[in-house]
């Protein structure tokens, strides 16, 4: 896998995910992933548009970090899922805790609610 | 039941091996002309199952072997796993609820969730030397997947002996 980053408007950080995210693939962004997430405030704009594959160890990286964001008073969105990453991700419910958009105007809406 | 039909793979039970397993269910998809969302789901519940052997099947030290076989029948593809892993059962074992905010979420079940969600059918045997798990999926034509996911309100003591992913 691997991860970009690249600040959005203001206030928003974007991290653009790509590839499998499976045991192999989270293993290659855990720590920078953690790192952007654990060091500072921010809104993080997840995008998953280019996440090939998501199994439920990859689910528990997107939850790991937003738990850290939110610890820190910030919050996290998932944008863009393709449709089947997006159906094991509502398959888990984890569209109930972590919002999910498919256009920017959508996701600042779930910042201002998060 | 390896016939002509029918695509073999025999791996050891370490995580180096996982891109093997994606190989071949791309393998797979292309022998019997399936659909990409099936393809998918049967990707999907491998890589769960094959983890959660890797992860807690064996003791420390113990390098285990899976052996998947995939067949075609007139309606469904069946895929069976056999393992040399301690018993587990994930047609049985309780799963916690899906969580209700992000405070709430908790670390295991979702991959034997996903296995439940995503195949048709999920049958276990104990065997002599391990386990054997039985996957049905059917669809075959439009690869929709439809069920609702699977969920209760409130947290179970899981039954198995072996924990899930």
């Amino acid at each position: 896998m691997e991860l970009a980053v690249h600040e959005l408007e203001s206030g928003i950080l974007g991290i653009n995910l790509s590839g499998r995210m499976d045991i192999t693939g989270t293993q290659q962004i855990d720590l920078k992933f953690s790192a952007l997430t654990s060091t500072r405030r921010a809104q993080i704009l997840v995008d998953m548009s280019n996440v090939t594959f998501i199994a439920s160890i990859g689910i528990r990286t997107l939850i790991v970090n937003a738990k850290a964001q939110k610890l820190r008073g910030g919050s996290m969105v998932l944008y863009k899922p393709n449709d089947q990453v997006e159906e094991v991700l509502r398959a888990t419910g984890i569209h109930s805790i972590i919002p999910i958009a498919h256009d920017i105007d959508a996701a600042r809406g779930a910042f201002g609610a998060a | 039941m390896a016939t002509e039909s029918s695509l073999e793979l025999v791996i050891h039970a370490r995580i180096e091996h996982q891109p093997d397993l994606a190989h071949w269910v791309e393998k797979l998809a292309v022998e019997f002309l399936l659909p990409q969302s099936l393809s998918h789901r049967i990707d999907l519940c491998l890589t769960e199952l094959v983890s959660n052997v890797i992860s807690y099947g064996y003791p420390e030290g113990k390098i285990g072997t899976v052996r998947i076989r995939c067949w075609r029948e007139p309606e469904q593809i069946v895929i069976r796993l056999d393992d040399d892993a301690i018993p587990f059962d994930p047609t049985s074992c309780a799963l916690p609820g899906l969580p209700s905010s992000l405070d709430d979420a908790t670390s295991g079940g979702r991959g034997i969730r996903l296995v439940r969600h995503f195949t048709d059918e999920l049958h276990h045997v104990r065997t002599a030397e391990g386990n054997q798990l039985t996957l049905v999926f059917r669809s075959l034509d439009t690869g929709t997947h439809l069920s609702a996911p699977e969920g209760t309100a409130s947290a179970e003591t899981p039954k198995a002996t072996r924990q899930p992913l």
